[in-house]
């Protein structure tokens, strides 16, 4: 029979204590104090008295927020190398824009090359015409307004600037629709200069939705200038021609427009009557 | 004797020609104050107005200290307003701890360490932080709702804009919500708009009932229990003397 067991139950000293936790016990010591401290609460007990909180208040917070935290996924980590803080990241990987636009663009570069491959040349010019300006515009569309984001009220109840968060968002769509609806245009049986002429009316479409959206949705902004585009190009295709809407005429009128709604935008950006006022 | 958080002076709005609010005067000090009134009183369009989402057509409008008409203005109020709209939708793929962490960058919280313990609080007081993992779409009614509670707790704002915070939550979640509510009401200014009168009786000092978009009653709870007193019942029980229930 050992010692302790004949003088009853026993206790780790002080000494051999602080010891272990210091992590200066040595193996031996320390697996025997270990093997004490696994079956004896009042050596747990003392053990937590001894052991400093601060590091492990610290640990637990590095715990906690390696679960919490949600991991930052590819295009926001991509945004964060392009030298975004990770707020602006975070603002613009929120919106379902930014996988709708990268999706939508692949499914349109597919569908253009579908139709060049079906409906012959002037079909698949004539689509292409027709849906490329309108893609980008549905993207700054979806970015934000009360009929894409759900949490629309609480968002416009928040400080951050909310000219900020749309600009922002809609470069991000421009990044991840302009190059494929490009690529597309390029694969057309067509003047390579037509892959890149949709660049103007789209860019246009895109200042009137902007400076449409301090009174209007801007769902319904775009709603507007995509009818009115598609009648154009319905127009100009029964002509004989879908190419008309890219003759220096419209294109001297798309850069008008460009001129005239961006000067609005600025106007109301700039100067003492504030932008997205109160409806 | 401080200034109030809220100045109302004859505030009307109305939406294509149908008045939601008729000369709305009211000043609202630091404390809880329900705001009762059957369905289309106002009371939303009220809430829409303090929370800045919406701006009054007539009348006098000061949150704050500030004019919220004014770009600037605006942007102090919002620094130090709390808003849970009535409907709050979630954008998909949000985990609760990520929307409320969204909600914090949007608040101006750019840190991501204050940022954190800041989001951690809030879950905590509106009880969620064993769920704050989870996808928003996996949790009930009730849980989502006081996901859009932690984020309008967020920073402990001066002033707290609450629209039917007490939908989807079962009696014992409701007993919560009023302690995180009586507590923020210390400090702040806490505006409550209900359909639970039990709720009211058991927060708030101070009550406004509208009703056809004007205020019909404004002040002490058991001064209007004592003026509903044979006109409105409030038990599951009705009273044969009253009208309303």
């Amino acid at each position: 029979m050992t010692e302790a067991a004949r003088s009853g139950p026993w206790h780790v000293d002080a000494e051999s204590l602080r010891r272990w936790v210091d992590g200066t016990a040595g193996p031996l010591s320390g697996a025997s104090v270990e093997q004490h401290v696994l079956k004896c609460a009042q050596c747990r007990h003392q053990v937590a008295v001894l052991v400093p909180m601060g590091p492990l208040e610290s640990l637990w917070d590095k715990v906690l927020a390696d679960i919490e935290v949600p991991h930052a996924g590819t295009a926001e980590r991509l945004l964060h190398r392009l030298g975004l803080n990770s707020s602006d990241a975070l603002v613009i990987t929120s919106a379902v824009t930014l996988r709708a636009a990268w999706l939508f663009g692949v499914i349109v570069a597919l569908l253009f090359a579908v139709a060049a491959a079906t409906l012959g040349p002037f079909g698949a010019i004539g689509l292409f015409v027709l849906g490329a300006p309108l893609i980008p515009v549905a993207g700054v569309a979806a970015a934000y307004g009360p009929s894409v984001d759900p949490s629309y009220e609480a968002v416009l109840t928040a400080p951050y600037a909310m000219v900020r968060l749309i600009l922002l968002r809609t470069a991000s769509v421009l990044v991840t629709s302009v190059p494929f609806v490009v690529l597309a245009g390029l694969l057309l049986p067509a003047s390579p200069i037509v892959a890149v002429a949709w660049l103007l009316p789209a860019a246009g479409f895109i200042v009137v939705v902007l400076t449409a959206s301090i009174w209007v949705d801007p769902a319904y902004a775009a709603a507007v200038v995509g009818v009115g585009w598609v009648i154009a190009v319905l127009f100009s295709a029964r002509a004989g021609d879908p190419l008309v809407v890219f003759t220096p005429v419209y294109l001297g009128a798309y850069l008008a427009v460009i001129v005239v709604a961006g000067l609005i935008l600025l106007n109301r950006l700039f100067t003492a009557v504030p932008a997205w006022r109160l409806r | 004797m401080t200034s109030p958080t809220v100045q109302l002076r004859n505030v009307s709005k109305s939406f294509k020609g149908t008045a939601a609010l008729e000369g709305v005067t009211m000043d609202l000090q630091q404390g809880v104050v329900g705001l009762l009134g059957p369905n289309g009183a106002g009371k939303t369009t009220l809430l829409r107005i303090l929370a800045t989402v919406l701006g009054a057509d007539t009348g006098s409008v000061r949150i704050l200290g500030h004019d919220p008409a004014q770009g600037a203005q605006r942007t102090d109020i919002r620094r130090r307003l709390g808003y849970l709209p009535q409907e709050l939708g979630y954008p998909r793929g949000f985990t609760a701890y990520g929307f409320v962490d969204y909600m914090a960058v949007l608040k101006e919280w750019d840190e991501p360490n204050p940022r954190r313990q800041q989001v951690r609080t809030a879950l905590d007081k509106v009880g969620l932080t064993d769920l704050s993992t989870k996808r928003i779409r996996a949790l009930s009614g009730g849980q989502r709702r006081r996901v859009g509670l932690a984020q309008a707790l967020l920073g402990e704002p001066q002033f707290l804009v609450l629209d039917e915070p007490t939908t989807g939550l079962d009696p014992e979640q409701r007993v919560l919500l009023r302690q995180v509510l009586a507590e923020a009401g210390r400090t702040a200014t806490v505006l409550v708009a209900t359909h639970q009168t039990e709720d009211v009786a058991a927060l708030c000092e101070r009550v406004v009932v509208l009703d056809g978009g004007t205020v019909r009653f404004d002040g002490a709870v058991r001064d209007l229990v004592c003026l509903a007193q044979d006109k409105v019942w409030l038990a599951d029980t009705q009273d044969p003397r009253a009208r309303l229930s």
